[in-house]
């Protein structure tokens, strides 16, 4: 290997990894002159570590907070969205079949059946993620599950309303329709969840 | 980028900020608040200007965190952002809008005058060269990271480093 010169110190100051730095301040040892070099390069560093400013900013998380409220809190509103549009369709299912208009469209019996049986599969893979996600859900050192558990409170209340609804009228498109929505949308929900804690390697 | 073991994962920050999630912002904000304002009060040189900045800055991501596309780090990214916003309230305000308050312009060993002397410059350097310098050498960031917010290539953050090095010295040389 050869030993480093005087001569090298400038191209190893603008590109040298840390190993050939080192070989640098191995010379610099018995060289005055890369040594005052190096010396004056520290002072400078010593100097501007000392410039990195910390300071206390009370209020500053809640300025920042109320500004991004108003920005992000739509995002929630496009599941309350899902769920009120779930209600008018549970109340038109809700009807006595004799009064429902004569232009829906309605499921045939067997096409109910095949859905009813696919969905209750769904549901059980469902539930075997929810069995996954609840510990992560549960955590109180993720601030952000709270948003999470919320998000998944108000799924529930909307499929509890939707089932109800298919159950007094299965045959209806739409119910089944927003019954497999909800489902999808708690599925992806758990998914996050869970990738979260996989991603994080979460101990749980 | 330096993150604590009870953090969230940079691309799932990224995820979470993307779907509005103010928790995902606050996070954020705990890991990194500290440091966005340090390198915003080494731009701006005002406490203040540096909480507005910090501020616009999450504004300014939640708005278009939608079109993050994962070519960098999340965090890097809004470091980017953070910059382009200090260096519009820098041109806004003025370059030399105030002078920098003596506890908090420079290290400890350094004496007055050369601490003065190291000061002006630094205010002295062309941008490019100040903000590389301030970035590695007050904020710790490497190569590849200052790359990333200053969106250049690594040799030339590298390169820039020096150049501001080598003012730095000859102004240090000037003033002993």
């Amino acid at each position: 290997m050869r030993e480093f010169e005087c001569g090298d110190l400038e191209a190893v100051l603008r590109e040298g990894d840390a190993a050939e730095l080192a070989d640098a301040r191995r010379h610099a040892r018995d060289c005055d002159r890369c040594r005052k070099e190096l010396e004056v390069l520290d002072l400078i560093a010593e100097w501007a570590r000392g410039r990195r400013a910390e300071w206390d900013s009370p209020g500053l998380w809640e300025r920042i907070e109320r500004k991004l409220k108003p920005r992000v809190e739509w995002r929630w509103l496009a599941v309350a969205a899902l769920v009120l549009f779930a209600a008018p369709v549970v109340w038109l299912a809700l009807r006595p079949a004799g009064k429902q208009g004569g232009d829906r469209e309605f499921l045939t019996s067997q096409a109910l059946e095949e859905i009813e049986s696919n969905r209750a599969s769904y549901a059980k893979s469902i539930e075997r993620l929810e069995a996954v996600a609840e510990p992560v859900l549960k955590s109180e050192r993720l601030p952000v599950m709270a948003s999470y558990r919320e998000k998944l409170l108000l799924l529930d209340q909307a499929i509890a309303e939707a089932r109800l609804a298919a159950g007094q009228n299965g045959l209806n498109v739409q119910v089944q329709t927003q019954l497999a929505q909800l489902y999808d949308e708690k599925q992806r929900t758990l998914r996050e969840v869970i990738s979260y804690a996989d991603a994080k390697h979460h101990k749980l | 980028m330096s993150t604590r073991e009870e953090t969230i994962p940079d691309a799932m920050l990224a995820e979470l900020c993307r779907r509005g999630e103010v928790s995902a912002y606050e996070q954020l904000y705990q890991l990194h608040g500290a440091r966005m304002k340090s390198v915003a009060w080494n731009m701006l040189k005002n406490r203040e200007d540096a909480e507005d900045a910090v501020q616009e800055t999450f504004v300014k991501v939640s708005r278009s965190a939608g079109g993050f596309r994962g070519n960098s780090s999340f965090v890097t990214w809004v470091f980017r952002i953070l910059v382009n916003t200090c260096r519009d309230a820098r041109s806004r305000a003025g370059r030399n809008s105030e002078e920098l308050p003596e506890e908090m312009a420079g290290g400890a060993r350094a004496n007055p005058v050369l601490v003065v002397a190291l000061g002006r410059a630094l205010e002295e350097l062309e941008p490019r060269y100040r903000e590389v310098f301030l970035l590695a050498e007050s904020e710790g960031f490497t190569h590849p990271e200052i790359a990333a917010i200053l969106n250049i290539p690594e040799g030339t953050s590298r390169n820039w480093l020096y150049e501001a090095k080598k003012a730095l010295r000859e102004a240090l040389k000037e003033g002993q």
